[in-house]
C-alpha cells in the first residue's frame, strides 16, 4: 500500500542514477555464459534466451544473434555490481525471447563475445521444438522457493531493509506479473558510499523495466524513504518458476545496530558501515493457455484492440499506399506480431514496416504497434479491403477474444500500372480496360488445351513424296511444252523428216515381210517387199507413194548418182515384187528368201548414196 | 485432402496402366495432373508423350505451361516456341508466351518474321501444292490444246501463277528460315563463356527463356550467337535447347 508523497520524477531520476552509478577498481576474469529457459517447447511458444557476461569493463554493445531458425525479440539488459574485499565484480545480463519458426531440434551456436582483444565463446545450445504444446512442468526450471511474504511488518522497524513482492502468484503464460522491488531507509540514515544493486534472477521471463518510483511512507510511524523499482514480467513457457533474490549492498555512515532501533542514537561519529540486503526469492505458477486456440492468434495476452486505416484519399492504380493496422492495449506490446492479412488481388502487397509505441509510467505495459503494409492497387474502381482480425488471451475473462475491423472501401482512380511494375506484362490489364469495367484481378497463363495429340510428322519440307507430287505437274506441262514443239517443228520440216525415217520405216516392211516369209499365199510378202522398197523410194526422194512410177524414180536416182548396176537392182526388185503381187509368177520359199535379202541389201546401199 | 485423394488416384491410376500407358493416356493424365496442381507429374506424363514420338498443339502447350507453373521460364518459352510453329496464329500461346518473356528485353520478333512465320510450313506448303497443279495443269492442257486458250483459263492462268509466285517465295524463306538452328536458353544463370569449358571466362550473360542461334557444336557444349547484340559465346548444352 503506498503511503506518503511521491517524490518528484526529477528527483527519482537523480536517485536512480545515484543507485546504478558505479566506481570499477578492479574487476575478475571476463566470463559469458548463456542458458535456456526451457529445453523443449512448442511451435507456438517462447523460451528466454540468457546471456551473462561477468568481469568486462567496458561493454560497448551486446552479443550479436544471428539464428535464422527464430523470431529474436529484445527482452532487456541488466547490470549488478559486488564489491567484496576491494575485489569489484560487474555483471551483465542480456535476456532474449527467442520464438521458433520452425519444429525439430533446433541449435543456438555459440556466441562470441569480442572484448579488449580477446574472445569468449559460449557453450552451444539445442532447443527441442514441438508441432504440439508439452506439458512444460517437467522441463520448466525447478526452482522453488519459499512463499515470498510481501508485507514488512518485522523489517519495518529496522533502519535500510529492502522488499519484492508480485501481485499474483499465478498468472498465465504472457500475462504480465508486477514485480515491484522497494529499497526503504530511514530519512536519517545517510548513506557512506552509493549502493551497489543486483537484479533478481528472472529468467523465464521477458523483463519490460517499469519507471521508478521515490517516495516516502510511514510503518509504525516511523518515517521511511522508499525507492521502488518496478518491473513487468512476462511468462514464456508455462511452469513452476521462482523470482530470484535481489540484494543490494549499502553503507551506512552511522555506528548502529541494524537489527536495534535505538542503535542508530549511540554513536553516529563511527565510521561507515556495509552490509548486505536481500529480498527473498518469489515463486510464480505459470499456466498455460488454453487449448481452444482461435484462428490467427498468436500468442498476445491482455486487453488489445485492432484498428485499420489507409493513408491516401485518393488511391490511384500504381501508387502505393500504406494499410495502416494498429493494435493497442495491455499487454506486452512488443511481442505482438502482424495480425493475418489476407490475399488482396486488387492490391500488390510489399513489406510491412512495424513500430512500437509502449508507456511504462504506471504498473502496467500498455501501448499500441503499428504495421504499415505497403500496397499498390492494381484496378481502378471499388475495391474494398477486407476485415482484419485479431485474437488474443484475456486473463480476466479466461477466455481468447477477437476485434475486427470494418472493411475499408476505396474508389481506386486509374494510373500508369506499368510504370510501377516493369516486370508485368503489358499484354492486357491496361487502364483502358479498368475504365470499360473490366477489373484485370491477376495475370495469369491461360488454361491448358485438351486437343488431340499424333505421331510425330516429317516436316514437308523434308517428305520426298511431298516434291514428287509437286513435280508431277510441271513435268506434265514441260511434256507438253515439247510435244508441241516437236509437232511444230516436224510441220516445217516435214521432207526432211520423212528422209530421215526413210529407212527405219521400210525396216518395219521388211520384218513385216520376215513374217509372211512362210505363207503359201506370196501377195502378202512381196506387197511387204514392194512397200518396204517404194516407201523408202518415194520418202528419200519427196514423191507420193501411191503414185509413184519407175520413171520418175530412175530420174531422181540418176540425180543422186545412183550406178546403174545399183538402179537396175532396184529394178529387178520393183518388177518382181509388181509380178508377185498380180500373181503373174508363182515363188517358192527360197524365192522369196532371195527377194528379202536382194531387197535388204539394196536398201542399205542405197541409204549410203541418197 | 480433396488434391491429396486425386493425386493418389492419378498415382494408382497411371502406374496400373503403366505397362499399356498410349501416348494418350499419359497426355489425358497430364491435365489431370495439372488440374491438380501437380505440375512436376504433369510434366513426367507429357513428357512420356513427347518421348513416344508424339506430337501436338496441345501438348506442347499444356508443357509450356507446366513449366510456368514451376517457374522454369526458359522451358516454359521453349515449349511455346515449339507449339507456335504448330499453329501460329493461336491466340493463347501468343499470350503465354509473352507471359514467360514479360522478363525479356528486346525479344519482340521482327514484322518480316512475323509475317514469315504467319503461316505453318504445312499450310504454306499445301497452298503451293495446289497453285503448282493448278497453273502447270492448266498450262500443260493449253499447251496440248484440251482447253481452249480463249475465255477463263488465260485468266486463271496469270492469276494462279502469280500467286504461285508469291506463294513459292514465301514457302522457301519460311523453310530456310525454319531451319535456321534457334534454340532457347533453358538454364540459369546463362553464362556464356569465352570457350567450351568451364575454365574460360564468362563473356556474358543472358537471361533464361532468351533466344539464341546455335552456331556450332563441341560435346557438351554449343557456340551460341546472339544477331542482334552481335555476341556470340559458348555454353553447356544442357543449357540450351533447339526449338
Amino acid at each position: 500500500m503506498k503511503i506518503g508523497n511521491v517524490i518528484p520524477a526529477k528527483a527519482g531520476i537523480q536517485v536512480l542514477v545515484m543507485l546504478f552509478a558505479l566506481p570499477l577498481f578492479a574487476l575478475a576474469d571476463p566470463t559469458i555464459n548463456a542458458r535456456l529457459s526451457a529445453s523443449q517447447i512448442a511451435l507456438n511458444e517462447s523460451a528466454t534466451l540468457t546471456i551473462e557476461i561477468s568481469g568486462v569493463s567496458d561493454l560497448r554493445e551486446a552479443p550479436n544473434l544471428n539464428l535464422p531458425d527464430f523470431q529474436v525479440q529484445n527482452a532487456g539488459q541488466t547490470s549488478s555490481y559486488q564489491f567484496v574485499n576491494g575485489q569489484t565484480s560487474s555483471m551483465v545480463t542480456f535476456n532474449y525471447v527467442l520464438t521458433p519458426t520452425r519444429t525439430g531440434t533446433l541449435t543456438i551456436p555459440a556466441l562470441t563475445l569480442q572484448n579488449g582483444g580477446n574472445s569468449y565463446t559460449t557453450q552451444p545450445l539445442t532447443l527441442v521444438v514441438t508441432s504440439s504444446p508439452q506439458n512444460s512442468n517437467a522441463q520448466a526450471p525447478t526452482q522453488q522457493a519459499p512463499a515470498g511474504d510481501d508485507s514488512v511488518p518485522s523489517e519495518g522497524l529496522r533502519p535500510v531493509f529492502m522488499t519484492a513482492k508480485v501481485d499474483k502468484s499465478k498468472t498465465y503464460v504472457g500475462q504480465q506479473v508486477l514485480l515491484t522491488v522497494q529499497f526503504l531507509r530511514r530519512p536519517n540514515i545517510a548513506l557512506a558510499a552509493q549502493p551497489r544493486y543486483r537484479e533478481p534472477d528472472m529468467t523465464g521471463f521477458v523483463v519490460e523495466p517499469l519507471k521508478q518510483q521515490e517516495y516516502t511512507t510511514n510503518f509504525n510511524g516511523i518515517p521511511y524513504v522508499v525507492t521502488e523499482l518496478r518491473y513487468a514480467l512476462f511468462p514464456t513457457t508455462d511452469g513452476d518458476f521462482a523470482i530470484g533474490n535481489a540484494s543490494i549492498d549499502v553503507g551506512l555512515r552511522s555506528n548502529f545496530d541494524p537489527f536495534d532501533p535505538n542503535s542508530i542514537f549511540q554513536n553516529f561519529f563511527n565510521q561507515g558501515q556495509m552490509m548486505k540486503l536481500n529480498t527473498r526469492a518469489i515463486p510464480i505458477q505459470v499456466r498455460a493457455l488454453p487449448k481452444s486456440k482461435p484462428d490467427g492468434f498468436s500468442g498476445a495476452v491482455g486487453r488489445f484492440k485492432i484498428s485499420a486505416k489507409v493513408d491516401s484519399n485518393t488511391p490511384e492504380v500504381g501508387k502505393p499506399f500504406n494499410l495502416i493496422v494498429k493494435i493497442e492495449g495491455v499487454g506486452n506490446i512488443k511481442a505482438i506480431r502482424e495480425p493475418v492479412i489476407p490475399e488482396m488481388r486488387s492490391f500488390r502487397r510489399y513489406e510491412t514496416l512495424s513500430d512500437t509505441k509502449i508507456n511504462t509510467e504506471g504498473k502496467f505495459v500498455y501501448g499500441s504497434k503499428e504495421f504499415k503494409v505497403l500496397l499498390i492497387p492494381q484496378v481502378s474502381g471499388s475495391v474494398s479491403i477486407p476485415p482484419l482480425s485479431f485474437s488474443y488471451f484475456n486473463p480476466d475473462q479466461h477466455q481468447y477474444v477477437s476485434d475486427t475491423t470494418s472493411a475499408i472501401s476505396l474508389q481506386v482512380k486509374p494510373g500508369n500500372l506499368s510504370a510501377s511494375n516493369p516486370d508485368r506484362p503489358s499484354v492486357t490489364g491496361t487502364v483502358d480496360q479498368a475504365e470499360q469495367g473490366i477489373h484485370v484481378v491477376e495475370k495469369d497463363i491461360r488454361f491448358i488445351k485438351s486437343g488431340k495429340i499424333r505421331p510425330l510428322r516429317m516436316p514437308l519440307g523434308r517428305n520426298i513424296g511431298f516434291w514428287l507430287l509437286g513435280a508431277l505437274p510441271p513435268l506434265f506441262a514441260l511434256t507438253a511444252a515439247i510435244t508441241v514443239f516437236q509437232s511444230r517443228r516436224r510441220q516445217q520440216r516435214a521432207g526432211f523428216y520423212r528422209s530421215k525415217e526413210a529407212l527405219s520405216r521400210a525396216k518395219k516392211d521388211l520384218k513385216k515381210a520376215k513374217k509372211l516369209l512362210n505363207d503359201a499365199d506370196s501377195n502378202p510378202f512381196y506387197g511387204s517387199l514392194y512397200a518396204a522398197l517404194v516407201g523408202y523410194l518415194a520418202n528419200k526422194l519427196g514423191l507420193s507413194a501411191s503414185g509413184v512410177v519407175w520413171k520418175d524414180i530412175e530420174e531422181r536416182l540418176l540425180q543422186k548418182n545412183v550406178d546403174d548396176e545399183l538402179r537396175t537392182r532396184v529394178r529387178e526388185i520393183w518388177d518382181e515384187t509388181d509380178m508377185a503381187r498380180f500373181g503373174i509368177t508363182t515363188f517358192s520359199i527360197e524365192d522369196k528368201q532371195k527377194s528379202l535379202v536382194k531387197t535388204e541389201d539394196v536398201l542399205t546401199r542405197l541409204n549410203k548414196l541418197i | 485432402m480433396k488434391k491429396l485423394f486425386l493425386s493418389l488416384s492419378l498415382l494408382i491410376g497411371v502406374g496400373i496402366g503403366m505397362a499399356h500407358a498410349t501416348p494418350q493416356d499419359d497426355f489425358q493424365a497430364g491435365n489431370k495432373f495439372y488440374e491438380a496442381g501437380e505440375y512436376d507429374k504433369a510434366i513426367e506424363s507429357y513428357l512420356s508423350a513427347v518421348k513416344q514420338g508424339y506430337e501436338g498443339v496441345s501438348l506442347d502447350y499444356n508443357l509450356g505451361n507446366s513449366y510456368f507453373k514451376q517457374g522454369q521460364r526458359g522451358n516454359a518459352v521453349l515449349w511455346y516456341q515449339r507449339a507456335l510453329r504448330m499453329d501460329p496464329r493461336d491466340p493463347d500461346i501468343q499470350f503465354n508466351l509473352s507471359l514467360a518473356q514479360s522478363h525479356l528485353k528486346d525479344e519482340e520478333p521482327s514484322w518480316l518474321e512475323n509475317l514469315i512465320f504467319f503461316f505453318t510450313e504445312r499450310e504454306l506448303g499445301w497452298v503451293v501444292m495446289a497453285l503448282v497443279w493448278i497453273f502447270f495443269g492448266l498450262l500443260g492442257s493449253l499447251l496440248l490444246g484440251w482447253i481452249s486458250s480463249e475465255g477463263w483459263p488465260p485468266v486463271v492462268l496469270w492469276t494462279s501463277g502469280s500467286l504461285l509466285l508469291i506463294s513459292s517465295l514465301w514457302f522457301g524463306t519460311r523453310l530456310a528460315w525454319g531451319a535456321k538452328p534457334y534454340a532457347i536458353v533453358v538454364g540459369p544463370p546463362g553464362e556464356v563463356r569465352n570457350g567450351p569449358g568451364p575454365e574460360y571466362a564468362v563473356g556474358f550473360t543472358i537471361p533464361e527463356g532468351s533466344r539464341v542461334i546455335v552456331l556450332n557444336t563441341r560435346p557438351d557444349w554449343f557456340q551460341v550467337g546472339i544477331p542482334q547484340q552481335g555476341l556470340k559465346g559458348w555454353m553447356p548444352n544442357k543449357d540450351v535447347q533447339p526449338i
